[in-house]
Order: C-alpha cells, then sequence, then structure tokens
C-alpha cells in the first residue's frame, strides 16, 4: 500500500450569501458538507455527481483555490486547510489543478510560453535560458509541437489547449494533479488522445489524480477509487470495479442506468433501468433528511423521518450512506 | 422522391463566405427522413450538422452562406426554390427544439406569454394583421390559453397552472427543455428537428427528457431528424443515423448496426474513441479536421484513414449501398 | 487556424465599414494637419497678434482662401493652428484621464469592499459635475484661459474610464485564467496589470477615441463662453465667438472655423465606431 498523499477530512464548504436590499437575508450554500477522502501515491480518484452536487468546489478546496469552512486536509504530512501566504505558495507547487474548459483557461491575450513559463517564473529562479529549456521540455511531454510557444491560445485547438493547459499544470512537478472535467469539453476522437496522454503522464511521472467528472465510462477506465458525490455529500465510495459491478446507493444505480451507452455489451453491464422524477435539488438550505429522498425510488418511512444517515462500510473497503 | 419520404436532401453544397476566405462546410449531402422514423444526424463540432439543419428549418443566413447546389425536398416540394411565404408556410409543419434550454428562451417572458403567443399566430394562419388583431380579443386568449395548459400537460410538467406565471429564471434546465418541447409540438408539426436537446443536461435529466421524447414521438408517429454528438444518445432515439464528417456523410445505417459494428473508418475510430464500461480500451483518431478552405479534394477523411489507398485522395466516394440497409462512402466498400 | 494576423483581419473589417474609413482618412488629414500648422499655413503669423485692419472681413478669395476675420486674419491658417490646438486638448485630456481612470477602476474591481467603495464614492461624486460648469468655476478662482480649461476638463473626465475599467474588470476577474494564475501563485500587480488589463483594453481605446470628440467640443464651447482660451489664440470655440457679431453678412468668419469642429468630433466618432468593427467580437 502505497503512502496517502492526500487525505480531506471532514471537509465543509459554505458560502454565504446575502439576498435583498433592504431586509438581508443571509442564505447559506452548503457547497460541500462532511466529505473525506483518502488520496494514495499513484492512485486516480474519481469524484462523481451531476450538477450542483459540489464536486467542482470541492477540487477547488483540495487545491486550496477556497478556503474549507471547516475540516482538515492533510497533505504530505502536513496540515494546510488554514495556511496562509508564503505556506501556501510553498503548497501550491505541489497541488496543481487542470481546468475544465480549455478556452477560458487560457488568458486570450498572452502567449503560449508565457502562459506556461508563469508558474515557473512565480516560483522558480530560473535563467531565461533554462526557462525556455523547461518550457520546451514540457511542450514535449504533452506532445505540442514545439511552434506553438510564439502563438497565441485563439490559433490552438481544443485539444491543443487542453494540452498547454497540462503542461502548465506540470510545469512545478507537482504531486497531485487535480483535473476538473478534463475532457468535457472537447470532440470525442480529441478527448480520447487527451485522456491517453493523461494515462502516460500518470504512469510515466508517477502522478497522482483527482478526477472530478460526470462522466462515468470516464471514470471506470482511468479511475482506482470513486467516490459519488450528492448535494454535496459522498454517498458512495468504493473501488472502481466494486461500484459498477454492484452498485448500492439508489442514486448510484441511477446514475449509472442513465448513462446513454453504445454498444451492446456494455448494455448488459448495466444495472435495472432506473429513471429519476423531479429535478436536482439546489444546495442552499439542504434538508436534513437523507439528500436524496426527495428523488429516491426506493425511499421508505424509516427514511423521511430519520437525519441524514452515516457513511457506512458494507463491504471491504465499498463506504454508502443509505439506510436501506 | 420516394413515397412516405418526408424530407429529401440531395447533393446539398454549401460555401460560407468569411474575411479570411470562403469555407466549403457541406459537399454533397444526402438525407433522407421517411414518415413515422427518427433520423439521426451524427458527428463532432463543425461537420456540418447544424447547417444542414438549418438549411431544412430555412434559417440559414444566406448572406454568408450561399446554396452552391443542392435540393432540399420537404413533402414533395423544394424550399431552396420556394418564394419566401411559401417556405413560411412549410415552416410551420416542422417544430424545432433548439440546444441550450438555458439561453433560448427569452428570460423578459414568462411561459405563459410564450406559448399564448405562438398559439395565437398559429391561429392566425401566419397572417401579421389577423394576429394582431386576435391577440387584443379575450375569447382568443383564454383559447389559446387552455391550448397551452395542454401542452404542458402533454410535456408531464406537474402544476402546469403556476408553471404558466413562471419565468425561465425560475425554471431548472429539465423544466426549461419541457417547456421548449412543448413550443415545438405547438401545431402538430410533422416533423421534429431536434439540434442536441439534451447536451447541456446532467445524465439523470437527460434519461427524462429523452424518455419524454420518445413518448411524444410514438403517440403522433412523428417523424424527426436528432442531431447529436453523443453516440449512446443516437443509439436511444433514432432508427436510422447518418455519421458526417467535415461536411460530408460517410455513412449511414440502423443505430443498433452502425454502432455495434462500424464500416467507414471514421465511424469505426469514432466508436473507438469512446470510454466504454466494458473496459475495452479506446484510441484517438490521429491528425485533426481539415481546413474548410481547402479541404482535400478525394474522400476528406484521407489524410486521417488508416486504411487508404491513393485512389481515395483523387476522387470522393460517393454513399453507397453495400449491405441491406447500410450505406457507407468508402473506397474499401467498392 | 488563423491564416492572417488578427491584427490584419482587424483591419479587413475596418474597411467594410465605409464611414469609418472616411473618418480615419479625416484624422489623418488633420494630424498632418496639426502638425505642419507652422509649415503649411499660408499666413502663419496670424495665429498671433497680426491685425491687418486693410484686409479685413474679406470674402474668400485666391489670397485668403476661406477669408478674412474681423481682425484680418486669414481664416484658414487660424483654422489650421485650431485643429493643432483642438487636438492637442484631446492628446492632453486624454493622456491625464484615462491612464488615472484605469488605474482606479481597476483597484476598485480588484480589492472590492472598503476600497471599492471609497473609489466608487468618489466617482459618483465627480459624475455629478458638467465639464462646462466645473470650468466656469476654476475661471472664476483662477485666471481663464486655455490651460486651465484643458485641466478644468481632465479634472473630471477620468470619471467615465473608470467606470468602464470597473465594469470590465469585475467581468474578467471571474474568468478561469484569472483564478488559474491566482491559484498558481500570482502577485497582485501581475494579476491587474499583466492578466486583466490587457483583456480590457479594447473598450478602452474606442471609448478614449470617441471621448476625444466630445472632450474636443466642451473645450470649444468653454472657449465660446469666453471662459476658456481667450484671443488672440486661434481656438475654434473662440473664433466662433467672435464672428458673431459679424453675421450675417460676414459668414465665412463663422462657418468654416464652426464647419471644423464638426468635421473634427464627427471625424473621432465614426473612426471610434469603426474602430468597435476592428476589435470585433473582443468587445463585450
Amino acid at each position: 500500500m502505497s503512502q496517502i498523499v492526500l487525505k480531506a477530512v471532514d471537509i465543509c464548504k459554505y458560502f454565504h450569501r446575502k439576498h435583498g436590499t433592504l431586509f438581508r437575508k443571509e442564505t447559506v450554500v452548503k457547497a460541500v458538507e462532511r466529505v473525506n477522502i483518502e488520496v494514495r501515491q499513484g492512485q486516480v480518484v474519481a469524484i462523481i455527481g451531476e450538477s450542483g452536487c459540489g464536486k467542482t468546489t470541492l477540487g477547488c478546496t483540495l487545491a486550496r483555490i477556497y478556503s474549507p469552512t471547516s475540516g482538515e486536509i492533510w497533505f504530505d504530512g502536513e496540515e494546510i486547510s488554514k495556511s496562509q501566504k508564503s505556506d501556501l505558495k510553498r503548497i501550491r507547487r505541489k497541488i496543481q489543478m487542470v481546468f475544465q474548459d480549455p478556452g477560458s483557461s487560457l488568458n486570450p491575450r498572452h502567449k503560449i510560453e508565457s502562459i506556461i513559463s508563469l508558474p515557473l517564473r512565480i516560483h522558480l529562479d530560473l535563467s531565461k535560458r533554462e526557462m525556455k529549456e523547461r518550457v520546451m521540455e514540457l511542450f514535449d511531454i504533452v506532445d505540442l509541437p514545439r511552434d506553438m510557444m510564439v502563438r497565441y491560445p485563439s490559433a490552438l485547438s481544443g485539444g491543443e489547449k487542453q494540452r498547454a493547459g497540462i503542461a502548465r499544470a506540470l510545469a512545478l512537478n507537482p504531486k497531485i494533479v487535480i483535473l476538473d472535467e478534463p475532457t468535457s469539453a472537447l470532440d470525442v476522437s480529441v478527448q480520447a488522445k487527451v485522456l491517453r496522454l493523461l494515462r502516460e503522464l500518470q504512469q510515466n511521472l508517477q502522478l497522482t489524480y483527482i478526477l472530478i467528472t460526470h462522466n462515468l465510462s470516464l471514470a471506470k477506465n482511468l479511475a482506482d477509487e470513486v467516490s459519488v458525490m450528492y448535494l454535496g455529500r459522498v454517498v458512495e465510495m468504493a473501488e472502481t470495479e466494486a461500484i459498477f459491478r454492484n452498485p448500492l446507493h439508489p442514486y448510484t444505480k441511477a446514475l449509472l442506468s442513465a448513462i446513454p451507452v453504445i454498444t451492446q455489451k456494455e448494455k448488459q453491464i448495466l444495472p435495472a433501468e432506473v429513471t429519476l422524477d423531479g429535478d436536482i435539488p439546489s444546495p442552499e438550505n439542504p434538508p436534513k433528511t437523507c439528500p436524496f429522498l426527495s428523488r429516491c425510488q426506493e425511499r421508505r418511512m424509516v427514511c423521511e423521518k430519520s437525519p441524514c444517515p452515516d457513511l457506512v462500510e458494507v463491504e471491504e473497503s465499498h463506504y454508502v450512506r443509505c439506510l436501506i | 422522391m420516394k413515397h412516405g419520404e418526408i424530407v429529401t436532401i440531395r447533393d446539398l453544397t454549401i460555401h460560407l463566405t468569411t474575411i479570411d476566405g470562403i469555407l466549403k462546410v457541406l459537399d454533397g449531402v444526402h438525407l433522407d427522413i421517411r414518415e413515422g422514423e427518427i433520423v439521426g444526424l451524427v458527428g463532432e463540432t463543425g461537420c456540418g450538422k447544424s447547417i444542414t439543419a438549418k438549411t431544412l428549418l430555412g434559417i440559414l443566413p444566406r448572406p454568408p452562406a450561399q446554396i452552391m447546389n443542392g435540393e432540399v425536398y420537404f413533402f414533395g416540394r423544394d424550399l431552396l426554390v420556394l418564394s419566401k411565404k411559401q417556405r413560411e408556410e412549410m415552416k410551420h409543419r416542422i417544430g424545432y427544439i433548439p440546444q441550450d434550454p438555458m439561453t433560448s428562451l427569452n428570460p423578459v417572458f414568462n411561459v405563459g406569454q410564450v406559448l399564448v403567443d405562438n398559439l395565437i399566430w398559429r391561429m392566425s394562419n401566419m397572417n401579421l394583421l389577423i394576429y394582431l388583431y386576435k391577440r387584443r380579443s379575450k375569447r382568443m386568449r383564454e383559447i389559446a390559453e387552455a391550448g397551452a395548459l395542454e401542452l404542458l400537460h402533454k410535456v408531464h410538467i406537474p402544476n402546469p397552472r403556476a408553471i404558466l406565471g413562471k419565468y425561465p429564471v425560475e425554471l431548472s434546465g429539465g423544466m426549461r427543455q419541457r417547456v421548449l418541447i412543448a413550443m415545438a409540438l405547438v401545431g402538430n408539426p410533422a416533423l421534429l428537428v431536434a439540434d442536441e436537446p439534451t447536451t447541456a443536461l446532467d445524465v439523470t435529466i437527460q434519461k427524462v427528457i429523452l424518455e419524454l421524447l420518445l413518448e411524444k414521438i410514438t403517440e403522433v408517429k412523428l417523424s424527426g431528424l436528432y442531431i447529436t454528438h453523443d453516440l449512446g444518445v443516437a443509439r436511444l432515439i433514432c432508427n436510422r443515423t447518418y455519421v458526417m464528417y467535415a461536411g460530408t456523410v460517410v455513412e449511414l445505417a440502423e443505430t443498433r448496426g452502425l454502432l455495434d459494428n462500424p464500416l467507414h473508418p471514421y465511424t469505426r475510430g469514432l466508436v473507438n474513441s469512446i470510454p466504454k464500461l466494458s473496459g475495452v480500451r479506446y484510441e484517438g483518431i490521429p491528425g485533426n479536421v481539415p481546413d474548410y478552405f481547402n479541404p482535400p479534394k478525394g474522400c476528406r477523411f484521407y489524410p486521417r484513414c488508416d486504411k487508404r489507398w491513393d485512389d481515395c485522395e483523387k476522387e470522393r466516394p460517393l454513399l453507397r449501398e453495400v449491405q441491406e440497409g447500410r450505406f457507407v462512402a468508402c473506397k474499401l466498400f467498392g | 487556424m488563423l491564416a492572417r494576423s488578427n491584427f490584419l483581419r482587424g483591419c479587413i473589417r475596418f474597411s467594410y465599414n465605409r464611414p469609418a474609413v472616411v473618418g480615419f482618412v479625416l484624422l489623418v488629414f488633420m494630424l498632418i494637419v496639426a502638425v505642419f500648422a507652422p509649415l503649411i499655413a499660408p499666413y502663419p503669423e496670424d495665429a498671433g497678434l497680426v491685425v491687418r485692419f486693410s484686409d479685413k472681413l474679406t470674402p474668400p478669395n485666391p489670397k485668403y482662401l476661406l477669408g478674412t476675420d474681423g481682425l484680418g486674419r486669414d481664416v484658414l491658417s487660424r483654422i489650421m493652428f485650431g485643429i493643432r490646438i483642438s487636438l492637442s486638448l484631446a492628446g492632453i485630456v486624454l493622456i491625464i484621464s484615462v491612464p488615472i481612470g484605469v488605474l482606479l477602476g481597476i483597484c476598485a474591481a480588484y480589492f472590492r469592499g472598503g476600497i471599492e467603495q471609497i473609489i466608487m464614492r468618489i466617482t459618483d461624486v465627480f459624475s455629478a459635475i458638467p465639464p462646462i460648469v466645473f470650468a466656469l468655476v476654476i475661471s472664476a478662482v483662477l485666471k481663464p484661459s486655455l490651460q486651465h480649461s484643458i485641466l478644468a476638463i481632465a479634472f473630471v473626465w477620468w470619471r467615465g474610464f473608470c467606470r468602464l475599467a470597473y465594469g470590465e474588470a469585475l467581468s474578467i476577474k471571474q474568468e478561469d485564467y484569472i483564478t488559474v494564475s491566482r491559484s498558481i501563485g500570482a502577485s497582485h500587480f501581475h494579476l491587474m496589470f499583466k492578466e486583466i488589463l490587457p483583456n480590457m483594453l479594447s473598450p478602452i481605446i474606442v471609448k478614449a477615441t470617441l471621448d476625444a470628440g466630445y472632450a474636443i467640443l466642451i473645450g470649444t464651447a468653454i472657449s465660446f463662453l469666453g471662459v476658456g482660451a481667450s484671443p488672440p489664440t486661434p481656438e475654434l470655440g473662440v473664433m466662433v465667438a467672435h464672428a458673431r457679431h459679424y453675421l450675417p453678412s460676414c459668414w465665412w468668419s463663422s462657418l468654416f472655423p464652426g464647419l471644423s469642429i464638426f468635421v473634427i468630433v464627427l471625424s473621432f466618432n465614426l473612426f471610434g465606431d469603426g474602430l468597435r468593427d476592428f476589435f470585433g467580437v473582443e468587445i463585450r
């Protein structure tokens, strides 16, 4: 068992919004509610969920772009949830994030070389020549043609832009890369190339990934471990094999059966059809009971009366948050 | 024009004039939609599927776009040669479901206003003067409101009366999409054109909307053109599917057969690129989409194809029936 | 893939806008006139203290192409110097007000909270001051002069740019690439001026161009009222004021200066409009 690189304990992230002009009513958006994540060296951990489940917020909090409202984050033996300025700067070298939309994560007014070398310029003290060499090295690693260095993002295709984003994330040799929907904005044939690149990079550079996505097929192919989130909480957590072979939580089952699969073979792997009623609730003022109650097809009387259930280990390393 | 065909597109070639030159976006596109069937149009970004649909709907902006060649038959009449008025009349037999529910509804009108307006327009036979007159009549509005409620009921919106007064910003994505579907069903169209209606929705909501669409389609035996880049969705909804690449149609087949056993190298590449639950390895397609200013003279997939011959570069392969119901545009197949 | 550079494509888009091209040509022409006025004006000394009562109020003729004014000075030469003055006025006002306004706007949007409130409320106060009224006040306190009127305009002109920069910076701040740079650890300075600022240049440039015309108009109005430039300065507004007394019989001495003002302002407007096309979709 390799060592734990990142451990998040009971992480909560709330946003406070004030409404109205005269009588300022305050609502609390509980984007992330008491989430626990453990990531080991060389692993790929996937966080799955639909919009509003808090996965992006969780990713940003783990990357310390946001500060957690409460809870602890242990990175490399150090507690970083409250770190400030210079500590944070040091930590950020090791935790990097790749964003979803390659079009908007690159400054349209900067040349690619400048974009990728930014982390180097901020954190390291390299000579111009060394900087350029490192950038070229990064270009090679992500398979970008070197003549792209002097161009602007608008001249690049979606896949190339995403590669540039990945190169930027790798510039400082981070330990963990958090990938937020790295391929959702790309065409299918391009997605496959970027995914292959990610997989190669992971193996060659011994990287650890936290993959945030709504695409379960992607998770199945890339991840070792999966956490399913709904309304800010983790509702099921297990090794990839286990989740697909034996999904326990009703939401996971619904999610799986909703995947529009392509081939007959895949159809046979899916669980029974479940269609959910209603819409995804908003994380503003969430209910005190099980978060999935309103749409659950398998709900019982006890679910409506009890408070939110805890995460319970049902099988070996397979956790579910459900009363059933 | 065979019997039972609602839409027939033949040899459609469109050029787009831009500052940097002329984009040859469509080249010789063939498409058929028969009565009672849903035809899928599948392809990646920029392959021309939206343009094809817009031509059918008649909303292609003509100054930048030029139709160089081709015919678009709708119920036996060529839309490209009709006058504007005649085209308007044909248009109201088509229902259109646009792509992004978040931006397709005008935020300053509530659901009731939009639906009632639409219905009154239909009832006035597309005549502006009659429409303006009818709008003011209370009785007309009541009739239209009843019609609107019925439409909302059809798309399974709970508590339709309350929804009538809601503005788009108060509705969720799935709800908005239902309203758009309701709007498309106004006037009982014969053909439904859906442009990636579920792309912007979450996967569980998508499932619900797809089931709704299927239900509505089978209810009145609608025909449809369903555009998507998601092959899995095509498998669920479409009877037959066209695969487009770089402005050309490369394959056509019954959907399940197409996906379980793709023939054209591009289709194969596409299917292989998608991560599967069955854990089969996935590859991408090497290379990039062609430059539309100077597309390859022969097969447009030629530069990226792993099975290419020299012949492929010189001449464009035509869409040919190679098995029962399966058409491929590739030199590999004759 | 773009075959041409963005600049070139912008130029082509600009050229589709005929009035804008006309504006551009006129501006270039006037710039040349302004720069070379002392050399190409037929009677350069007429810009100063010259009086030729013998030739006063002659209509346009081969000797004085646009006629002479009430003191016998060549209208054409004076207009040339007047253009020079007006363009300089625009230049100075912009050089002072744009950097100040943009800097304050970016700071307000970036730091938010208290700084934002202070800056934006001050901007509100300044927005309530019409430049002409302010110039009147200044001239009441200090001696009326061209320099003072320029300062008065510049003193209130930054507010528009502050507001524009504030709005633009606020929306750019939300973009992913700013979040990324911040997460990498970029400094405030870097974020404000190397990341945010380059993305808001287009609207600022367009506004500056359109404002140039408007500032010139206000400058001439101030001088027309007598609280700006004073005779014998060949400022266009002064010329119009001075020539009022000779209307309608000696129409040339007020028409031509007035026409010049019109042409200057119009050219800036047309050019600025064309600049919007030049920048294309980059303008929000």
